[in-house]
């Protein structure tokens, strides 16, 4: 493309090169609105992301508080005190716990505002982490196909499908410690296989098409052809996959602090969940059995339908509205 | 009495944002029965539209806006002893049937519809290659369509009968055992006119038989399908946009550009006297045998947009002898055989050939002019 | 009709091997990069060095490591999955007692899933972009997202604590008062099974529901559907007969996912329901530090897997005439 004029400033070309992809960008998004379902999405991961990142301002006290004894939780309880606990939702009288409390006191809403984090943290980092490490690989498995990273790949992607998750995941845990990344290192050891796989066959029937042929007359280079030309119709794809991944990683991480394999040193709704068990109040303190069990739903779905939105806009099909 | 009337037939898509798509505006032809009639257009011009409306094989958001398809035949729950239509239904205002018996196709519910397709009329799809299930044996495949419209056939006498057709376009009985990816292109084809022709249709519709084929499998195919009308007396719909197969298959031909009728005639008017500019824009472009061309004119211009379009000859815009009255509105269909008071007089539908244009009776002048390169190029600077 | 050559069989049948020798491998390798555990667990401080020694030798850990491999892999293809540390029986001896009640528990939501998926999947392909599609979209991906256990636990609180219909643990009633019939013992069983099935197939079936969707969804523009329609096939005819039938191959692949998905399912809920299979094992064998039961019941999951993969290869020639001995298209 030559230059002719000499007021084609390097600003110019810039926008050139951005314009298309805004463009897209906005059409893509205007299909997206379109989608009550994935706007819904968006608002509830919006709305949980503001409890996560500013629990002070949304709970109504800190996690300290204990019911009877206020913010520091010193103190002691009387016995009719202790044995009102835990405590259906109570708006002022004897104290503010708009989802009552938990057997030992602590407010129900304050532990779902701060539980919020470690959902979305999960979700998050396992989504993003599995397509990190699966999109690149899948992009070479595919792009490269017949040799041996294709063929390892391959392997490998046998075994691991053959493998139970949640096992794996229980024994990985076990070993390696229960922490929050132990949790989403053997999540996402497991599901990265699921992202190469897809992007690798994606990538195998882009191959085909002309353009990429041409670009190779052209003579661009094998990362020039992956990066400009490939990846871009990959990536919707990927998201896809990594909204599906999150919700699947909050999921797991609720099984797993069922089953007693929570970190217990993060504030989680999992963990709500264990302890409620644990202490025996399932049928009789529905303000505390709910709103975790809600709030997990709540978010995975979020992600599904973000997910499931987005594959509508990546491959738009028959709609008839 | 005609096999098919279309009178005045109007089909729309809607469109998400905007107004509605005229894909086919006010198209008026005939089929007798037993002949072979061209429906010829560049892509988009509305006969694929047209020829699936005719069984209400639109896409969801296809319609018929207005007009009528009136079809010589009966549905087995209208029809007396001999086939015909019962009176009662000829005289109440209920069915959709006319005094002469034949029915209007785009009144039908689709369940009634359900019992026109293949029986009456069947349509063999564009890309038919791909149109047969995978999953199922071909002979099942024709068997299914002879149990849904002859319901008392025992199965055996059923794949007796689909063996027959295969072999009848050259595919051996045993064959019928086979899926449809152990066939070759060729064999495909020719299975799904086999499989068009189960029922005994009174008339097959054919959308782009030949394209995608190599010329070689075109002739067999064509072959097969003139063979299959020869036995089976049926009349043919051709859809397509290669010019020079109608030429060889047709009787009559009707030429559409942008959703509406511009010619009809019989295969040597439209051949040997094209009428109307667009269809001379047409010959120019497609190379001929017989005779020496130093090249090959394309019409310069895009086909109209169908959701807006303009009063004025659909052609216009392209057409190098456009002028005056062009512009205000699209002409009717002119006879081109001289009327009692010269040409410019609306065709019957009876009449054989007739023309879209109206400076038709100028047609000699516009037929020399339009084999020179200049007339054409005229178009881009004066438009 | 045998549309199975025994070639591709056998083939497939060894590469089966080979992947079930190498997830030994692997699993082997995993249990024994557990810090020491494993002998910490079965000694306590207070021992002394003689009698640390004899339980190593009981176990086999005096070895090397390659011979301890090669014990292992050839113990466990012969069915030997030596002895617990928490438990007097021999562990294949649990296994064989437990699992065929996994597979009861599992195979009832299994087919509640392949059988509900697909025939809403089904629909919904066909209505897509519509209205109807849109709403029990949204709610079967609602329920996708529910977690197993919180949902069991409001199934319990209504049939069994309110209501007192349905059992809410073990797969038998303890202690009868009563002998057992078979029949007596078959409704009670059901019984029990009832909860966490149906707790599970509310999640269950949106996974194959998801992918029917989209294969029913590009199956419907096919030409061959377009035929079908054409020919005069009435409206279910076409829905079924010619585009389920098609979407149907791929949902194949959808249930192998669905066979892992639903044993991490029953992991989960025969913990909550107390049921005395495989996923109650493993879980609490995990949570005491027996390996011995860990590996072996890992082991014994992969290779259910793998033989369900074998059977998906072996349904995929009946659904797909295309696919024949092994051959792709």
């Amino acid at each position: 493309m030559a230059t002719e004029e000499s007021e084609f400033t390097w600003f110019d070309a810039v926008k050139d090169r951005w314009s298309h992809r805004y463009e897209r960008f906005q059409r893509g998004w205007g299909r997206f609105t379109n989608h009550r379902m994935g706007t819904v999405g968006l608002l509830i991961l919006v709305f949980f992301s503001l409890w996560a990142l500013f629990p002070e301002v949304f709970a109504p006290h800190s996690p300290q508080w204990k019911a009877y004894l206020g913010p520091t939780g010193e103190g002691r309880m009387t016995l009719e005190q202790v044995e009102s606990l835990p405590h259906p939702p109570a708006f002022g009288d004897p104290f503010f716990a708009p989802l009552g409390t938990t057997d030992g006191g602590t407010g129900v809403m304050t532990l779902m505002v701060y539980g919020a984090k470690t959902a979305l943290y999960i979700g998050f980092a396992a989504g993003a982490l599995s397509s990190l490490v699966g999109v690149p690989l899948g992009l070479i498995s595919g792009f490269y196909g017949d040799t041996w990273i294709d063929e390892t790949i391959q392997r490998i992607a046998d075994v691991v499908y053959s493998l139970p998750f949640l096992p794996l995941v229980i024994v990985l845990v076990a070993v390696r410690g229960i922490t929050t990344t132990n949790i989403i290192l053997a999540i996402v050891l497991r599901s990265w296989i699921n992202n190469c796989i897809i992007i690798r066959g994606e990538t195998l029937s882009l191959k085909e098409h002309a353009y990429v042929d041409s670009a190779k007359v052209a003579g661009a280079s094998d990362t020039r052809i992956v990066f400009r030309h490939i990846l871009p119709h990959v990536l919707p794809l990927s998201f896809v996959y990594l909204a599906q991944d999150a919700a699947f990683a909050i999921l797991t991480q609720a099984s797993l602090a069922y089953l007693g394999l929570a970190d217990f040193t993060a504030y989680s709704w999992g963990l709500m969940l264990q302890n409620i068990q644990a202490r025996g109040y399932i049928f009789d303190a529905f303000w505390w059995l709910i709103p975790p069990g809600l709030a997990i739903t709540l978010v995975a779905a979020a992600f599904y339908f973000i997910g499931f939105s987005m594959e509508d806009v990546a491959n738009p099909q028959r709609t008839q509205e | 009495m005609s096999l098919l009337e279309i009178n005045d037939l109007s089909v729309r898509y809607r469109i998400q944002d905007g107004p509605d798509v005229r894909a086919v505006e006010d198209v008026n032809f005939t089929v007798e029965p037993g002949e072979t009639f061209g429906l010829v257009g560049e892509s988009g011009c509305g006969k694929t539209t047209l020829g699936k409306s005719l069984l209400a094989l639109l896409d969801d958001n296809g319609y018929v806006e207005s007009g009528e398809v009136w079809y010589d035949g009966v549905l087995p729950r209208w029809a007396d002893a001999n086939g015909e239509p019962k009176l009662e239904v000829i005289e109440s205002d209920n069915y959709p049937v006319r005094e002469d018996g034949m029915m209007d196709l785009t009144e039908l519910d689709v369940s009634d519809m359900r019992q026109v397709r293949w029986r009456e009329i069947a349509l063999i799809p564009q890309g038919s290659m791909n149109a047969l299930n995978p999953v199922y044996k071909v002979g099942d495949q024709i068997v299914e369509a002879i149990r849904i419209h002859e319901p008392g056939t025992s199965e055996k006498e059923a794949h007796n009968r689909a063996r027959d057709l295969l072999e009848r376009v050259g595919i051996e009985r045993d064959r019928a055992d086979d899926y449809a990816h152990e066939f070759s292109g060729g064999m495909k084809q020719r299975a799904v006119i086999a499989l068009a022709m189960a029922c005994d249709p009174a008339m097959v519709i054919a959308d782009e038989p030949t394209t995608a084929l190599d010329v070689i499998i075109q002739d067999r195919v064509l072959d097969a399908i003139k063979d299959m009308q020869d036995e089976f007396d049926a009349a043919m719909l051709i859809i397509s946009h290669d010019i020079s197969v109608m030429s060889e298959t047709c009787d009559r031909l009707g030429v559409m550009y942008g959703g509406r009728l511009m010619e009809t005639g019989t295969d040597e008017e439209i051949f040997l006297n094209p009428s109307n500019p667009y269809t001379l824009g047409l010959q120019n472009s497609f190379p001929t045998v017989q005779e020496e061309q130093d090249r090959l004119l394309s019409i310069p211009g895009t086909p109209p947009d169908l959701s807006q379009p303009a009063d004025q000859c659909r052609f216009a815009p392209r057409c190098p002898f456009a002028s005056g009255e062009c512009f205000n509105d699209h002409p009717p269909l002119f006879s081109v055989e001289e009327g009692e008071y010269g040409r410019q007089w609306e065709a019957d539908p009876e009449e054989s050939h007739t023309s879209a244009c109206y400076r038709v009776d100028e047609i000699e002048e516009l037929r020399n002019k339009a084999t020179q390169e200049q007339t054409w190029q005229q178009i881009t600077e004066t438009h | 009709m045998t549309r199975i050559s025994a070639k591709y069989l056998a083939q497939r049948l060894v590469v089966s091997y080979l992947t079930i020798l190498l997830i030994m491998t692997l699993l082997f390798a995993l249990v024994r990069s557990m810090p020491g555990s494993f002998i910490d667990m079965m000694t306590s401080p207070d021992m002394t060095q003689a009698q640390v020694q004899r339980i190593r030798q009981e176990w086999g850990l005096n070895q090397p490591l390659w011979q301890q491999y090669i014990d292992f892999m050839i113990n466990y293809q012969l069915g030997n999955f030596g002895w617990s540390p928490t438990r007097i029986a021999p562990i294949w001896q649990l296994i064989k007692q437990r699992l065929p009640r996994t597979v009861i528990l599992f195979g009832g939501t299994y087919l509640a899933g392949i059988v509900i998926g697909p025939l809403v999947g089904m629909y919904l392909g066909w209505w897509r972009g519509s209205k109807k599609d849109q709403t029990i979209f949204t709610s079967g991906l609602l329920m996708y997202s529910i977690p197993s256990f919180w949902i069991a636990w409001l199934f319990i609180w209504a049939f069994n604590y309110e209501l007192g219909w349905l059992p809410s643990g073990y797969m038998v009633t303890q202690f009868p008062e009563f002998a057992w019939t078979p029949i007596s013992l078959s409704v009670d069983i059901l019984r029990h099974l009832a909860l966490p099935i149906i707790s599970f197939s509310v999640i269950g079936w949106v996974g194959t529901m998801l992918v029917m969707r989209t294969t029913m969804n590009d199956v419907v523009d096919s030409d061959y559907v377009f035929l079908a329609e054409a020919k005069g096939v009435s409206e279910r005819g076409v829905m079924i007969k010619h585009a389920a039938r098609n979407a149907l191959i791929p949902v194949a692949t959808g249930a192998l996912v669905g066979v892992v998905f639903i044993l991490d399912g029953s992991v989960v809920l025969e913990n909550v329901f107390n049921y005395p299979g495989m996923g109650n094992l493993i879980v609490t064998a995990v949570l005491n530090s027996d390996y011995p039961v860990t590996q072996a019941v890992f082991f014994v999951m992969a290779v259910l897997i793998v033989f369900m993969r074998l059977l998906t290869d072996v349904a995929y020639t009946y659904l797909d005439p295309r696919i024949k001995f092994g051959e792709e298209e």
